[in-house]
């Protein structure tokens, strides 16, 4: 379960987020939405201890206070963070990253078993299972990028997944590969996906318990799915403070 | 001058002081250790090829290697450097004859702490014809590492082809980040990404 607690981000000594407070149990998906520039993605690194935000407040996970630990720690305490734009790491293949994550987190993989794993999800993933052996992200397009960091959070089995706006650069159809491939995760393991998205099509997939709003530095309003229609509809306006 | 002749695949070739190695055939290195203060000279001969390929480590290193290509030659050079502690390393070829390719890639990762004098140099004399000339620098710094990187390229003559370029940053914190999210603490994050880099050449070198 993570539980944001009175939460202040700034950056660059500019406020972005005031006394926020969310609560996200295990098995839960959570959707973020809000204009454009009103600290969601921001909210997202905070959570993963970027060191370009300054903040205060508490954020427990699993009743641990996970607030100010260095990053790689967050990880390994079962929360993926997948990033709008995933960059390219040359001279290092999606394998070679894993497994060495793997160990990090204490994991011990059979060599054999990891193999059949990883062609496994790349078929799940409709992606060809050279993606396996191939630099990280290097060399592919938007949609491939995102592919394969839902491949990478497969492979590391996440209690807690933070996915911001995964849908773009998806086409239609990757987009339903990766929105079926959330759920059945999610099914197997219980975990909780908070993400970030105004795809409407992505949000009847993910059918949410909770949809709210930032704008302006708060949260403005908390609901079901129903909220999301309305902003589909609607757009922000109603929530400029 | 110690002179030397070599071809075929030499595992490893050690350059000392004063030594003159002339690279016959089809000539492939795989590793090379610059003894320090050594000035030597390696002549690509004519119709010959040279292709090396290694990652070297260099400490307290001041050495100057001068390379010189003749007819219809063939040289690939692909260096990557680790470097540590003070070092100045000059490199620097000169393409004498004709119908002559060379290309230099460098990559140089400046290990924590450490002050190094990188200068990679290309010279194309007027009289010369129908040479290629490549020579790309990259340099990564850790933190409180220095590196001096100097890219020289002189062309004297209008039948040639060349091109150079030079980059040097620090680690990136955008990728430090990234790999931390995946769950790899900091240091070993900053190894992959130095070990990357480095690796990166071997990949471009494949494409060729």
């Amino acid at each position: 379960m993570l539980e944001i607690k009175n939460l202040n981000i700034k950056v660059h000594g500019k406020e972005l987020l005031n006394n926020f407070n969310l609560t996200i149990k295990d098995g839960e998906t959570h959707v973020l939405m809000g204009p454009n520039g009103t600290g969601k993605s921001s909210l997202l690194k905070a959570i993963m201890n970027n060191k370009e935000y300054e903040k205060d407040g508490t954020i427990l996970y699993n009743n641990e206070d996970i607030t100010n630990i260095p990053t790689n720690e967050i990880a390994n305490k079962g929360i993926y963070y997948l990033s709008q734009s995933p960059i390219e790491v040359e001279g290092i293949t999606n394998a070679e990253l894993i497994k060495t994550a793997l160990v990090e987190k204490g994991i011990k993989y059979n060599i054999f078993e990891f193999k059949k794993e990883c062609e496994s999800i790349t078929n799940k993933l409709e992606m060809d299972k050279s993606f396996i052996n191939r630099y990280v992200n290097v060399g592919m397009s938007g949609g491939e990028r995102k592919k394969n960091e839902i491949l990478h959070m497969n492979l590391l089995k996440p209690s807690l997944i933070l996915l911001d706006e995964i849908d773009s650069g998806l086409d239609v159809d990757a987009l339903k590969v990766i929105a079926n491939n959330l759920i059945e995760y999610q099914e197997n393991t219980n975990a909780s996906i908070l993400i970030i998205t105004h795809q409407q099509s992505l949000i009847d997939i993910l059918n949410p318990d909770y949809v709210h709003v930032i704008s302006n530095k708060l949260l403005r309003k908390s609901g079901d799915i129903s909220l999301a229609k309305e902003i589909s509809k609607n757009g922000f306006k109603e929530y400029e403070g | 001058m110690n002179i030397k002749n070599i071809s075929g695949i030499i595992n490893n070739l050690i350059i000392e002081d004063k030594d003159e190695i002339h690279i016959k055939n089809n000539t492939i290195i795989k590793n090379i250790n610059i003894t320090n203060n050594s000035n030597a000279k390696l002549i690509i001969e004519d119709n010959s090829a040279l292709d090396l390929g290694t990652i070297i480590n260099i400490d307290n290193i001041t050495s100057n290697i001068n390379i010189e290509t003749l007819n219809n030659t063939n040289t690939i050079i692909y260096l990557g450097i680790k470097a540590k502690n003070n070092n100045n390393l000059n490199i620097k070829l000169t393409m004498v004859g004709n119908d002559s390719n060379a290309t230099i890639k460098v990559r140089c990762v400046g290990e924590e702490s450490s002050s190094s004098k990188i200068i990679t140099s290309g010279k194309l004399l007027k009289s010369n014809h129908n040479n290629t000339f490549l020579e790309d620098v990259k340099f990564l710094n850790e933190e409180d590492s220095y590196i001096f990187g100097y890219p020289e390229l002189l062309v004297d003559s209008n039948d040639v082809v060349a091109n150079h370029n030079m980059s040097v940053g620090p680690i990136s914190e955008e990728v430090l980040f990234f790999l931390e999210c995946k769950g790899i603490n900091r240091k070993e994050a900053k190894n992959i990404i130095k070990e990357a880099f480095i690796k990166s050449m071997e990949r471009n070198k494949d494409y060729e």
